[in-house]
């Protein structure tokens, strides 16, 4: 771990510290011993984020958390997560989940995904390898698979384990024995990414008779937001898709029919997550066709 | 390091700004941060500009001020502009689209940094230089003086360039 790495996540640890508590940017700056201008380009370097900019996201989550969970008035928690007033709040707090806190209480939305997590060491060594590169959004044309699907009890230490059982029982299926998995989807039953099913698969070429054990799965044409990213940091890059690169470019996340959450795909160049996005009108972006990608 | 002292001055400049986060695009040391689009852009109207460029030739040097306010402790936003020294006397033939800056009477500690030093947190070191000198530091702005010592940010190992932190007063 190198040292401005190190800093910047002491940094982090303390704007964590402080979601409570007035600070300033210069107040962390000072306290990892960094300058203003010099903590400025290295937090923004290494997070990928602005300092304000975290500080503010992390707020509006932990208070989003606390619009669902408690009673609690909404010009409190604006007080509480130090906002000037509630209307300062709740301007931010639209700007960043699109929807007032009244509103957000009232639906209590899917939190996962949604509510920015704190950033780990392993996201900042994920954001600072060799092997990151920014994010690209791309049109991709329907594709079928086929291939076996399990429903993913717990994600936490048994994702991969799941993943490499699945893989090896398709292989045993295919009449082609060279062929290997070509493709990991996440589909859900009502787009809740807390009740999901993972599927994987290869693709199915038009005519191809259907292997009767297996089942056919689709994903949809469309737009989608793809990363590449090493197998042990799957997390880690959804983490930056959906909550530094989204915010960066004017997009969201977004389910498609069939509640397909995300697919990963493995290609030459390494495995590619993707997820269908919807992109702002505010948004620059070019798109690129989804051949680039494979 | 130990700065040199100058004699108060006031400086006059015409260039271009901007407000904001400087690195909320790009961090890295290249031209693709909010910096170096301002000193793209600036160098563009230059190039187009007979009449600026002549101001440029009788006094020769860039400036990069970074101006402080409010927001730039609790935020971490700042003016940075860039440009050149005018003379009073042509301010009213300056073009609409540059801004000018006056910044006024001070003496500056002048820091001269060379090589990688241009990339290290040099405002610390100098800040602890200033400490140590009894020199106080006039806080809203400090500026980075370019000439052809500075031979672009891919040479950075053979550039130099000056560092002006305005003083109040030797204690």
């Amino acid at each position: 771990m190198n040292e401005p790495l190190e800093s910047i996540y002491d940094a982090i640890e303390f704007f964590e510290d402080h979601l409570y508590e007035n600070v300033t940017v210069a107040q962390t700056a000072d306290f990892i011993g960094y300058s203003l201008f010099h903590f400025i380009r290295m937090f923004n370097r290494i997070v990928h984020h602005t300092p304000y900019d975290y500080l503010i996201r992390r707020r509006l989550s932990e208070s989003a958390r606390i619009l669902t969970n408690s009673h609690r008035r909404i010009t409190d928690i604006a007080q509480d997560f130090c906002f000037q007033n509630q209307e300062s709040y709740s301007r931010a707090f639209k700007r960043m989940f699109d929807m007032q806190p009244s509103q957000w209480r009232e639906e209590a939305p899917s939190e996962e995904f949604v509510l920015m997590p704190k950033i780990t060491l392993a996201d900042l060594a994920f954001r600072n390898s060799d092997f990151f590169r920014s994010p690209e959004l791309f049109i991709w044309s329907e594709t079928r698979y086929q291939g076996l699907m399990t429903k993913i009890i717990e994600d936490k230490n048994g994702l991969q384990e799941w993943e490499n059982s699945l893989a090896a029982d398709l292989k045993n299926c295919l009449s082609d024995v060279s062929a290997s998995p070509q493709v990991t989807i996440t589909f859900s039953v009502n787009s809740d990414w807390r009740n999901r099913y993972e599927f994987i698969g290869i693709e199915k070429h038009k005519n191809q008779r259907q292997t009767l054990n297996l089942v056919e799965r689709i994903v949809p044409a469309g737009n989608y937001a793809g990363i590449f990213y090493p197998v042990d940091f799957f997390k880690e890059a959804r983490t930056y898709l959906f909550f530094t690169w989204f915010p960066a470019v004017c997009c969201r996340a977004t389910c498609h029919e069939f509640f397909l959450l995300s697919f990963s795909v493995l290609s030459s160049q390494g495995r590619q997550l993707f997820v269908p996005v919807v992109i702002s009108e505010k948004s620059n972006i070019r798109l690129k066709d989804s051949r680039a990608a494979i | 390091m130990i700065p040199i002292i100058s004699e108060p001055r006031q400086i006059l400049l015409a260039g271009m700004s901007f407000y904001g986060d400087p690195f909320d695009i790009h961090a890295g040391w290249d031209e693709e941060n909010r910096i170096g689009e301002l000193w793209n852009r600036w160098m563009r109207f230059l190039y187009h500009n007979p009449f600026c460029q002549n101001l440029a030739a009788e006094m020769p040097g860039f400036y990069e001020v970074h101006l402080y306010d409010e927001d730039t402790a609790e935020k971490g936003l700042f003016e940075v502009f860039v440009g050149i020294a005018i003379m009073e006397s042509v301010l009213h033939k300056i073009p609409e689209n540059l801004c000018l800056k006056n910044l006024p009477e001070s003496k500056y500690a002048i820091f001269t940094l060379q090589g990688m030093d241009i990339k290290s947190d040099w405002e610390n070191t100098i800040q602890l230089s200033l400490l140590e000198s009894g020199l106080q530091r006039n806080d809203s702005y400090n500026f980075q003086y370019y000439d052809e010592r500075f031979k672009g940010i891919q040479h950075i190992e053979s550039s130099i360039l000056d560092v002006y932190i305005p003083i109040k007063n030797l204690q």
